[in-house]
């Protein structure tokens, strides 16, 4: 576990490469957006190709001609067939692409007072003098020639057309530069210029002919000599995109000089460096450039040419997990709005619902190159959030009650086996297992206690999972305490666990525990067991991710039972969470049914699970969804039970473990009025987290009170009551004594009392 | 005059079962994480018992609620 401080953000987001460029641009000295022109040309849309390469290029057809296209040696494609011909495409889109109207743009350019001598009409020369314009500085360009080009000039036709340079010339003169040409630049004149100029640059082959003793900085293109900048292209190979690259770094630390800026800061991704996005290429198919029939391409060949780029990105956690992709960005970003929640005092905390929102899997760092763990970020800040008070208090309010109802009177208990004095064993079904399938867990009980030597005890409660989801540290060790005391009231057997996250809770608190797979595995499946055929994909439980031993042992008792195993995609160290982990299911609704949806829409066979949760989500949303223990058992159990029937369900099971196996004579407690509550009505408490012990609740002081309000239009009774932290009301109507519950909702703010005029009493 | 954040009137529908008499529009103040807001809501005007629909409950109130939960 790590703190929220700005180091450990950092820390954080350096492994998430997500808004790293492509290779291509990075490699790009001029750092062209390759991968937005492909997009463009791919859609046919050359106007929008012309306008990216014009942002990037300050004379876009002289470079797109002449350029020696670096990017080509790292472009990912090139891993898979031919690199994409990008100098083509870049080409295509200023031939085909209408000049964006930005005549207006120069027009309303703001002229700046300052003057600048950029001495030598070459690229390097060019490019400053072009950069600087159009950035609204007085800019002279000198050049000793009768006219700009240098290099250009000697280019091949068929290379860089007259017609092509001409264009890009002029624009030189719509930017308002002047060209001052047969102007030979020597020391003295060099004084002159210092004199009358706010700043000179001076080119490579300037400086080579002026024979200066001068020294200049690598990174700013500084001299030693005052407001005297210098080309230093000779140190790199001679390439027109290295001089290209080396104006635009004169013109960005000339304009920092001219307004007193740091002329070091942040200059590290000035011209070519690697990229450290991780794109996957393993489901990339091979294929070749497309040649043109001419020199350049037609339309249709670029628009085939561009779709052959892969649009280089890194979407492996994105691709997996539905939490990470509601809210529309992407992990390094979630961190730092989690670090920035933290750190806000008062105001808005816009990043509890995302924290909260997360099932804590792990997925994402297994997915992730470079191991961004999401979920341990939201359960550190969810611990934060406890321990600070800042917790929301709905968030949990219900997972957590739900915890208390599992470790009272109505569900924890703690028994040797009948007749025994001692346990070797400890059953430890859990409270989802009672809650959805007690059944199960009375016949699994039976099996083991008749078939494990040295006694089989039992413990009903719950593991302190929900706790720890919650953030909540010292409410899980308080459960934890609890379990530990029975265990020890036991002996201190090994416990069989049924649920994966039980399994899990007590191997980190140190208490032996070993997972009824593994137990069956030994003894053999159990004697009931009606063995089937017919194929079914596992879904493997997040918890228990990297637990092969207990993966293989679902798998193989489900052979043992007649089944034969497809794998999903997503499955062992990968597998998703069904959406219940981390109490996702129970905060995010819109989260947890695009995972759950994700999850089922893998296979269309039927799922077998080991974890009840992921049972119960996916059946809730109509897979065929079969606990590996109750293919082994049989046991019919009803598909999905409301929170209601959970509640309800641990409790009948307890009751039916005491009387049928302990053979103690108790009564189920009998709620003293009578009531009903039609199936649609339940769901929608389900839906509001409001239980059928509430509505009871309500009744029973409704009843004994008569605190109840009558609407006459409608003939029905409200009533209320608050129970908790939250007031629950009732809507019903009465006959022949039974109360009929039309609906029920519920509200956690209070009544301050007050009296008629408003004053608080 | 008391700015509320909600208006309801019984419109002469709602009896209290209790006392036996209509409900009426009063001031209540309903308050979360320290915070309160003045609302007139449908009241008993002998036993004080207040009604709160469904709607307001689901809606506006749970709205409230959860921004103050986040603040």
């Amino acid at each position: 576990m790590f703190e929220l401080t700005q180091e450990s953000l950092h820390e954080w987001e350096a492994l998430c490469t997500q808004d790293q460029p492509p290779y291509c641009t990075a490699q790009c000295p001029l750092h062209v957006d390759a991968k937005g022109i492909c997009a463009a040309v791919e859609q046919g849309n050359f106007n929008k190709g012309r306008e990216i390469l014009e942002k990037y290029m300050v004379l876009p057809r002289i470079l797109s001609a002449v350029c020696e296209a670096p990017c080509r040696n790292k472009c990912r494609r090139g891993e898979k067939g031919d690199a994409v011909q990008l100098q083509l495409l870049e080409q295509a889109c200023m031939t085909y692409g209408k000049k964006k109207s930005t005549g207006s743009r120069l027009a309303f350019l703001r002229k700046k007072e300052e003057k600048i001598a950029v001495v030598g009409a070459g690229m390097a020369g060019l490019c400053t003098a072009m950069e600087l314009g159009s950035r609204g500085y007085q800019v002279t360009l000198f050049e000793k020639a009768n006219g700009p080009g240098g290099r250009l000039l000697l280019l091949d036709e068929q290379v860089l057309p007259k017609e092509e340079l001409e264009k890009d010339f002029k624009k030189l003169e719509q930017t308002g530069i002047k060209i001052e040409c047969n102007s030979h630049v020597d020391s003295e004149k060099l004084k002159a210029l210092c004199r009358q100029y706010n700043a000179v640059y001076l080119s490579q082959a300037v400086l080579d002919e002026l024979k200066l003793d001068i020294q200049i900085d690598r990174t700013t293109l500084l001299t030693n000599i005052e407001k005297v900048f210098a080309g230093n292209t000779s140190l790199d190979e001679t390439s027109f995109i290295g001089d290209a690259s080396d104006g635009k770094k004169a013109a960005i630390s000339i304009e920092r000089y001219l307004q007193n800026a740091s002329l070091t800061l942040k200059r590290e991704l000035e011209g070519s460096y690697a990229s450290k996005l991780f794109t996957r290429l393993d489901r990339i198919e091979p294929n070749k450039e497309i040649v043109p029939e001419t020199i350049h391409y037609t339309e249709a060949e670029a628009k085939q040419e561009a779709a052959r780029c892969i649009q280089c990105r890194c979407t492996e956690c994105l691709d997996a997990c539905a939490f990470l992709r509601n809210y529309k960005r992407y992990p390094k970003l979630y961190a730092r709005e989690v670090f920035n929640n933290f750190t806000i005092v008062m105001g808005f905390h816009g990043a509890n619902g995302m924290i909260n929102s997360c099932s804590l899997c792990g997925q994402c760092k297994v997915l992730c190159p470079n191991g961004f763990d999401m979920g341990e970020i939201c359960k550190v800040a969810r611990e934060d959030m406890v321990t600070r008070g800042k917790m929301p208090p709905s968030t949990h309010d219900f997972a957590l009650m739900d915890m208390a109802f599992s470790n009272g009177d109505d569900y924890f208990m703690v028994q040797h086996q009948p007749g025994k004095q001692e346990s070797r064993y400890a059953l430890f079904p859990g409270f989802q297992m009672g809650a959805s399938l007690p059944d199960t867990v009375k016949a699994v009980y039976q099996d083991l206690s008749e078939r494990l030597d040295g006694g089989v005890g039992l413990i009903l409660g719950c593991c302190g999972a929900i706790a720890d989801w919650a953030g909540n540290q010292p409410q899980l060790k308080q459960e934890l305490e609890k379990i530990r005391t029975a265990w020890n009231q036991l002996g201190q057997p090994k416990m069989i666990t049924l649920c994966p996250s039980c399994y899990m809770t007590f191997q980190q608190a140190g208490i032996p525990v070993v997972g009824i797979t593994e137990i069956l595995l030994q003894i053999g499946v159990p004697p009931q067991m009606m063995t089937q055929s017919g194929m079914l994909a596992v879904h493997d439980s997040c918890i228990t991710r990297f637990d092969r031993t207990l993966q293989d042992a679902v798998r193989e008792l489900a052979r043992q039972a007649g089944y034969t195993i497809e794998e999903l995609p997503y499955s062992r160290e990968k597998t998703h969470c069904c959406g219940y982990g981390g109490l996702t299911s129970l905060v995010n609704r819109e989260v947890d049914a695009e995972t759950v949806k994700q999850c089922i829409s893998q296979s269309d066979k039927d799922y077998l699970t080991y974890c009840v949760n992921c049972r119960d989500q996916f059946m809730k949303q109509g897979k065929t969804t079969h606990h590996i223990l109750e293919l082994l058992y049989g046991v019919q159990e009803r598909p999905v039970a409301d929170l209601s029937e959970r509640r309800l369900n641990r409790q009948r099971l307890k009751y039916e473990m005491r009387t049928e196996i302990w053979g103690e004579t108790i009564m189920m407690p009998e709620p003293k009025i009578k009531y009903e509550i039609a199936d649609d009505v339940r769901w929608q408490m389900h839906d509001r987290m409001i239980l059928e012990t509430d509505i009871i609740q309500v009744l029973e002081h409704a009843d004994a009170t008569r605190e109840m309000i009558f609407n006459k239009t409608k003939q029905v009774y409200f009533s209320s009551l608050r129970i908790g932290n939250v007031t629950f009301w009732v809507e019903f109507r009465k006959q022949d004594n039974v109360y009929q519950v039309i609906q029920a909702y519920s509200h956690r703010m209070s009544f301050e009392e007050c009296d008629v005029n408003g004053a608080v009493l | 005059m008391a700015q509320y954040y909600e208006s309801i009137d019984p419109n002469g529908e709602l009896i209290c079962e209790k006392c036996g008499v209509p409900f009426e529009k009063m001031e209540v103040t309903l308050a979360y994480m320290g915070n309160s807001f003045p609302v007139e809501l449908p009241r008993c005007p002998i036993c004080k018992m207040v009604y709160v629909p469904e709607d307001l409950a689901m809606g506006k109130i749970l709205r409230v609620e959860k921004s103050l939960e986040d603040k």
